[in-house]
Order: C-alpha cells, then structure tokens, then sequence
C-alpha cells in the first residue's frame, strides 16, 4: 500500500540541483562526453612522483545550450566520480569582486569539511572529512619520502613504509606513538617537507612549520575545539590569537596582523589557495567547481573579476582542475564581453557541450524518479505510457532535462483546478511566496549551509537593501572593514563582514566605527555574525569592556538565529536561480519580493535606538562545539525512514526519543546518503531511496 | 470599492485564458475594455512577457496562453482543411486549386504564416504544387493520391506519386548542402555547436522562412536539436530567428552529422 505522502509528493518536481553532493542516478549515457573529458583532464594531475607539480594548460569548460541541461549535475557526477582521487570543491558565486579570493578561500574551507565519502552533506561521528584526508595524505606522503630517502630512519624500511601506505587517518589517529613523534618532531617534518617541495620547485608563501603545525593540529586533536576553530581561521587567511597561534606552532611571521586592509585580507586569501595545492602535490588535486556563473554577469566589474580569479587560478596555482560550468547565451552576452584576452585563453577550447535526454533516456530517468512509488499506478503508467513519450520526442529527438521533467511533472499532477485562483478574488499564495518557503525549507535540511556566508550577506545589503534603489551606496572605509553603506532617512548605516575572532582585528574595527560615528554620530556599523563563530567580545578579551561599551553606542553585532540565516539564504538562493533562469520568477521580481519578506530584517538593521538592539546579542557564552552527529542517531533515523518508506521529518522528529531538535535531525540525515529530502513549503518529506 | 491590483488582473485574465485554452478569447470576452484601464495594462503586461499572444488582428483579436500560440500549425491545418474540402465532382479528375482557397478563414498571425505553412506542407508531401506558367496550384497528398488510385495501376502510381515530391522540392527547398556548410564554417570560428539560426541564416545567406522550414524538418527528422538560448538577453536580430517550438521561441540550433 503506498502511503498518503508518497501521493503527496510529485516525484518530478525538484528539477534544481542546489546540492552536487546529492544528485539522483544519471541515465545511461547523458552527457557522458564531458564528463569522460572532465575525468581524462584529471589523470593528467596524478601522474609521476609526489609531491606532484603539474599544472593543466587551462580551466575545463562547459557549456551548455539553456539553462535546465544538468550543469550542477554533472558537477555531482563528477564528484562520485572522483571520489577519493580529488579534493572537491563546488563554488557558488562571490558577490564582492573586491574580496573575491576571500570568499573563494572560505568556500574552500567550509568545502573541505564535507564528508570524504562525497555522497553525504555531513560527517558523521569517526568519518574523515576531505581536509582531514588531505593532511593524512601530506603527512604519510612526506613520511614515506622521508623514510625511502633516508631522512627518517627506521629499523625495517620497507616494513615501515608498507604501514604507512596501508594506514587510515583513524590508524593513524589513534597511534598515540606516531602523534607524539609527529608533534615532537614537527620541526623537523616540516624542513623536510620543504625540502621535498623545493625539489619540485615549490615554494610555500606561509612557512612549512606553520602549515604543519596548523594542520596537524586540526587532523590530530579534534577534541581540541577552541584550537581547531583557529586552525581553521588561519586556513581561511584570518588572524588568531597570539596565545592560540603559539599553542598551534604558527610563526611570528605567518601570522596575519589584526589590521590588514581587504586587499591585504583578500590577497593572503589567495596565497593560501596557491599554498594549499602546492601542498595537495603530496597527495592528491583539487577540482574547483564554478558554478552558476550567469550571476558574475550583474555587473562589468564581476565578469571580469572572475576572468582575474580564474587567471589566477591557471597560472600560479599547480595541481588542481578548475571547471566553470555556463549556459551559452548569458555567458557570451554578459560575462565574456569583459574579460581580456589573456583570461579568454585561460579557458580550454572547445568548449564541453552539454546535451538533453532522448526517449530512452528519458524513459529511464522516469524510472528513476518513479522508484519507491507503485509501479504499476496509473499516473506511473500515465508517464510511461509510449504514445506520450513519442509524441513528446516527434519534434525533437532530444530535449532539455528539465523541459522533460516539467512535462512529466504537468503530466503527473494532472488538471487540479482547485488549485487555480477564482477569478474577481486575488490569488491566495502567489507563486513566488511558495517558492521561497520551498527554498528555506531546503536551506534548513542542508545543515553545512548555514554558516557564515559573506557573498550571501553581502547580497542582501547591496541588492535587496531596504528600499528600493534609495540605500545601497558602493563604499570603502579607510581600513577596508566597513565595504558597504546605506544612506537611510539622514542616517548612515556602515557595513561590514567578519568571519575572524582575533581581538586585535576586532579592536582595530571598533576603532574604524568609532571614527565613523565621531563624524556622524546619527550613525552606526552593522556586522552579522552566525551561530557557529564565536561571540564578540571573547570570553577574557582585555578590550571586551571597550567593545561592550561601542556595542551600545554605535556597533550593531547582528547575531543571526538558524532561521534567519535559513530565510536569508533562501532568498539569496531564489535569486540566484532566478539569475539562471531556473524558475519562472524574474530576477528583479525576486529582488522585489525579498524585500518585502524581510521587513523584520531591514527593522532590526535600521533600529537607531541601541537600546533595541537586543543587548548582548548572543550573549556572552561560547558558542556550542560544533559536533558531529552521534552514530545511535544515525542508526535509529536509517532504521526508521527504510522501514516508512516515505516521511515527514515532523513525524521522524516525534519517533525520535530522546527529542533532537530539527538542526540535530537534519545533521544526522546528511550523513545517510540513501535518504533523499523532498522540500515543498509546506513541508520536508523524506523518502528512503537505497539505489540512489 | 476595492482597487484591482494589477497582479489580481493578470490573475484573472490567465484565469480566463486557460478555461479557453487553444480556443482562446476575444479582448470583449477577456474583459479589456478601456484601453487605459487595469485589465488593458495586465494584457500589455502578459504579452510584454510573452505569457500571452494575440492570435488575431488587432481588430479581431483571439488572445490565448503563450503555450496555445501556434500560427504556423493552426495555418497548416487550415490550408488543410480547405484542401480537403474541395473534392472533385469526377473521380477521374483532380481538382486544382490556387492560394486563395486554400487561405479561407486564416486571420491575423495564423495569414502571416500561409506561405510558411504552404511550403512546409509542400515539403512534407501533404500539398503538391504544380506551376503553369505563373499561378501556382495545389492539390492535397490525399486527393491526388484517390484521383491516382481511382485510374492508374499500382506501378504507375509510385512514379505519379514522385512527381510532385520532385517539383516541391524545386519550387521551395532549400540548398541543403550550403546550410550544412554554413552551420560547419560557424561552428569552427565560434568553438561551439549550439548556434544562433539568425547567424546561421547570414552565413548562409538564405531566406530565413525557409530555413526555419527546413531546421523544423530536419529537428523531426532527428538531424538537427533546437534549444531555446536565452531570450532575455539574445538581440532583436537573434530573437528573428527564433523557431516556435513546443509554444516556445527557441533561438539555437544543433545540427547533427548523419
């Protein structure tokens, strides 16, 4: 008997990939040409010895006639593909040219905790994420090297050297022995790490010593929150404490002063993405997916940013394949028109051309999505039935995927004109409203999104801002902190967006704010914050009483809730489909509707009095550790949606004992790869999918 | 009295136009009657976004849902309605006739399209076209195939039959070879195969009516794939060449090597 939620859902209504990771079973053959040539690319970087110093001759390209031909799919494709052969990192666009390399590199490490498996959204407890994997590769690559060369002597060489290409980061990590000797002898590893890179010709910008003790840090004492949270600042190019930076093994010297300018912050960014695939010579390349690329098209100063980055990319940085994905017109009309011909060579020729389904295909891609319902219903048969198929291919022999699964999708819901406005009464729900409750609700079961996303926030103040074309003024303050700025009402309202913790960093903005409103004193600063980075001011900072007092005055610290950043992002989301042309909403609409959504956003921003402000915002305790999901949790959600088939997570959530809240939920879910999420705005449905 | 936002308007007008569906709706019936008044901005607003199209003139209008806005198909199936209509009092004898039989009762955008429409059917074989010297004349596949049928053998019928596919083919085909070559010549400059059909008619240099004729086939025929590009950001020279297809201007084509 099928359950009622499985009549509930329309198994083709999701025709968006938001997520690469998470991608349905491709039909036979579909566009099997690029993506074979995207694998061929790869093989180039994974030949000779390690470490490895091989650079490609330029970022593979894919193109495709429309949007709708599986772009982001083959992107998720691609990483099943190289599962454990590449580190994978998926792009979303960047929204400030001037900070470009900055947010790239914070993808890149948010990227880099996702799941080595590439099937899951989240690790779950024990499970070794990509950045892991990727200091356990640079670590048993330098030993080996160490040990065949002799640096590093040992009683039984191949024996050694036998253990350590069999061994697990979990080995590894549960050897106290080798961890101490790692930690010990770091000095040591690290010179002879620069010694085997130097031989290759490369040459890290931050030193050897600081990178290993970094990431040894972060590999080897997971339990160690507070240094890995600064481990990871200082991948992302950000300062950390002086006293946290000592306990780590960071020099003097690699350790970003608190006040550099942003584009000081924007070019150490770049410096780590050069060093960190210098260093992924010892193990394995990196795959940079640009995706949804029409976005760089909003304005001259954007297409051609991405023309820099990419440059950038091709030539200064070794062992890594850069993939930008487009659809054809946009990207000809609107992004290329303003790259140089330097950034045009960049790009490898020809282009990778997307195709859409023929009938066969399409035929199987209707059995894949019918699978977990009936197969013999009548709107299974309905859609399989040959006469409909033929007569949808008579005129074309292929057709767009999302054309055809549109067509399946009317086909499937058949006429409902209950659901169709009366005339003379206003439609109750327009259809962008349902949109983006669709898209919260998606964000919300995609826990590794909300984090801190400056592109996204960034976004909100310059394209939606309050008011219609009246707020949004292009500004730079004299440090860089504050990069945007409304003038609202006679007031000016500054900007800014700080992912870092270092209180120095955070002295010297206060000090940039204070000048700002010394001059205007109708003035203030806005920074968001988001739940997993630590509160401002730190517990035992000697300037948090000067914070505190700046906080009631002029610095407006915005502590975004889970649900804030859940809507927020969803708009940034239907925007950014609406760019692509991925649903039938324009984008100025969107822009429109957005605005009017998130009145309350724009109340808490605008608010002069800091009496409102909401206090402490996020009050002074440390944020919770991040944890993975416990294993009982997975077990028991595995358990229960493989038996039910079909279910909401309102239910799941009221099976579940002791209670989790839906956050919890969710984290544990993204670790069960045969768990496919079905978003509407209502609801969030889960359905058992094994064959996934 | 409530003011009608414009949004309810669209609404109700699309309301209206789906009930009608193909059939579609005159302005009256739509309910426009002031040309300055919000039903009349909703319209303009719909047919701005190419949601909704005016199948008639401007005086006799029939407004239906962008997907029912098929001229090319409603002009065909006209032409071949009338020349079916038109059965000869002989059996022995076809009955020969000109344009302005087979155009009855085709109005606004689907006249636009008669001579499109004629040369498609020609070239589908479900019109035959013979010249003597300056008029044209038409005669259905179906009819001739009885008048045929009715008075010769089988054998001669085939090489009857052949006839007329012949002298379409003269009369409005296309020079094939020169349209693959062109296609070829652009797909090397520009690196990839998806190209504009308005680009690809200037490297051609042939009529654009009869090209989209010819890439309408070919695409049936599994030769050719058409994509829709992108409208909102495609020239008014590239939107010239869009092909209607599936109620949807598409803008590129593939063509593919047999």
């Amino acid at each position: 008997m099928q359950s009622r939620l499985a009549m509930d859902v329309n198994p083709f209504e999701s025709v968006i990939v938001s997520e690469p990771r998470r991608i349905e079973r491709p039909v036979s053959g579909l566009n099997e040409g690029p993506l074979e040539g995207l694998a061929g690319q790869l093989e180039k970087l994974a030949v000779g010895d390690f470490p490895r110093a091989i650079k490609l001759a330029g970022a593979q390209f894919v193109q495709s006639p429309a949007p709708g031909y599986g772009k982001s799919h083959l992107i998720g494709r691609l990483f099943k593909r190289l599962r454990g052969r590449a580190t994978l990192i998926y792009l979303r666009p960047y929204t400030n040219a001037s900070t470009c390399w900055k947010s790239i590199l914070l993808k890149m490490v948010q990227e880099l905790e996702f799941p080595e498996s590439a099937e899951a959204e989240f690790c779950s407890e024990h499970e070794t994420n990509q950045l892991e994997a990727l200091v356990h590769g640079i670590l048993v690559s330098v030993a080996i090297h160490g040990i065949k060369g002799g640096a590093i002597r040992v009683r039984d060489k191949q024996a050694t050297v036998g253990y350590f290409q069999r061994a697990t980061l979990k080995h590894l990590r549960s050897n106290e022995k080798w961890i101490g000797w790692v930690f010990e002898k770091r000095v040591k590893l690290a010179e002879l790490m620069e010694r085997q890179l130097k031989q290759r010709g490369i040459f890290l910008n931050a030193s050897p010593l600081s990178w290993l003790s970094v990431l040894v840090h972060y590999a080897y004492r997971p339990k160690a929150y507070e240094l890995r949270q600064a481990c990871l600042d200082w991948l992302r190019g950000g300062s950390i404490d002086d006293d946290e930076a000592g306990q780590i093994g960071v020099l003097s010297a690699d350790r970003p002063v608190h006040d550099l300018t942003m584009d000081q912050v924007n070019a150490t960014g770049k410096d780590r993405i050069i060093d960190f695939c210098g260093l992924a010579g010892f193990y394995r390349p990196f795959v940079f997916c640009f995706d949804q690329t029409e976005n760089y098209g909003s304005d001259p100063v954007m297409a051609k940013s991405l023309g820099i980055v990419i440059q950038g990319l091709v030539d200064d940085c070794l062992n890594h394949m850069t993939v930008v994905t487009a659809n054809q017109a946009p990207w000809s009309k609107v992004v290329q028109p303003h790259w140089e011909h330097a950034h045009k060579d960049r790009l490898s020729q020809p282009a990778l051309e997307l195709r859409g389904l023929n009938k066969d295909q399409a035929r199987e891609l209707v059995k894949i999505r019918l699978e977990g319902w009936e197969p013999f219903s009548e709107k299974a048969a309905m859609i399989l039935e040959t006469g409909w198929l033929d007569n949808l291919f008579s005129k074309s022999k292929e057709l767009g995927v999302r054309h055809f699964l549109l067509e399946c999708s009317k086909r499937w819901l058949g006429p409902e004109p209950t659901t169709r406005p009366k005339p003379g009464k206003p439609a109750p729900q327009p259809a962008i409203d349902g949109l983006y409750h669709g898209y919260v609700n998606k964000i919300k079961s995609q826990p590794k999104r909300l984090v801190f996303d400056p592109d996204a926030l960034y976004w909100l103040v310059q394209e939606v801002a309050c008011r219609q074309g009246a707020a949004f003024k292009k500004f730079k303050s004299e440090r860089g902190y504050l990069t945007a700025r409304w003038d609202v009402d006679g007031r000016k309202i500054y900007f800014g967006f700080e992912a870092g913790h270092h209180f120095k960093r955070w002295q010297a903005i206060q000090k940039e704010a204070a000048r700002y409103h010394a001059a205007e004193t109708s003035s203030k600063v806005v920074f968001f914050r988001t739940p997993e980075l630590r509160v401002i001011p730190g517990r035992g900072w000697k300037i948090a009483p000067e914070i505190a007092a700046a906080k009631n005055q002029y610095l407006h610290v915005i502590v975004l809730s889970r649900d804030d950043m859940a809507e927020l992002y969803g708009a940034y989301d239907l925007y950014m489909d609406a760019v692509e042309e991925d649903i039938p909403v324009k984008p100025a609409a969107a822009i429109g509707f957005v605005r009017e959504r998130l009145k309350h956003v724009w109340e808490r921003v605008l608010e002069p009095a800091p009496g409102n402000w909401g206090g402490d915002e996020g009050g002074s305790a440390p944020p919770r550790p991040d944890g993975e999901p416990k294993t009982g949790l997975i077990h028991r959600i595995r358990d229960i949606v493989r038996r039910e088939k079909f279910m909401s997570v309102a239910d799941l959530m009221a099976r579940i004992s002791p209670p989790v809240s839906e956050e919890e939920l969710h984290k544990a879910r993204a670790c069960i790869a045969e768990i496919q999420v079905h978003t509407s705005p209502t609801m969030t449905v889960l359905q058992w999918r094994p064959n996934q | 009295m409530p003011v009608e936002t414009l949004e309810n308007q669209i609404e109700k007008l699309l309301f209206k136009l789906r009930e009608a569906g193909p059939a579609g709706l005159t302005k009256g019936k739509l309910g426009v009657k002031d040309a300055r008044g919000s039903a009349a901005r909703a319209l303009r607003t719909l047919m701005s976004e190419r949601k909704v199209a005016n199948l008639g003139t401007t005086t006799r209008t029939c407004f239906v849902l962008i997907e029912h806005f098929d001229p090319l198909e409603r002009a065909c199936e006209q032409i071949e309605k009338n020349a079916l209509s038109k059965k000869s009092a002989r059996e022995d004898t076809i009955e020969l006739l000109i344009k302005k039989d087979l155009e009855k009762g085709c109005e606004g955008e689907v006249r636009k399209k008669i001579d499109e429409a004629i040369d498609w059917l020609v070239k589908e074989q479900r019109l035959h076209r013979f010249r003597r010297r300056r008029t044209l004349y038409y005669v259905h596949a179906e009819n001739w195939r009885g008048a045929v049928h009715a008075g010769e053998s089988e054998a001669t019928f085939g090489n009857t039959a052949d006839a007329p596919a012949g002298i379409a083919n003269k009369a409005g085909d296309i020079d094939r070879q020169g349209v693959l070559a062109a296609y070829q010549r652009l797909k090397q400059r520009l690196g990839y195969s998806n190209v504009e059909i308005s680009e690809l008619r200037r490297e051609a240099g042939c009529p654009l009516e009869l090209l989209k004729i010819f890439l309408l086939e070919e695409s049936r025929q599994g030769r050719a794939v058409l994509s829709l590009g992108d409208w909102s950001v495609s020239s008014e020279e590239t939107r010239t060449g869009a092909i209607e297809l599936f109620g949807k201007p598409h803008l590129l084509v593939r063509l593919d090597a047999e």
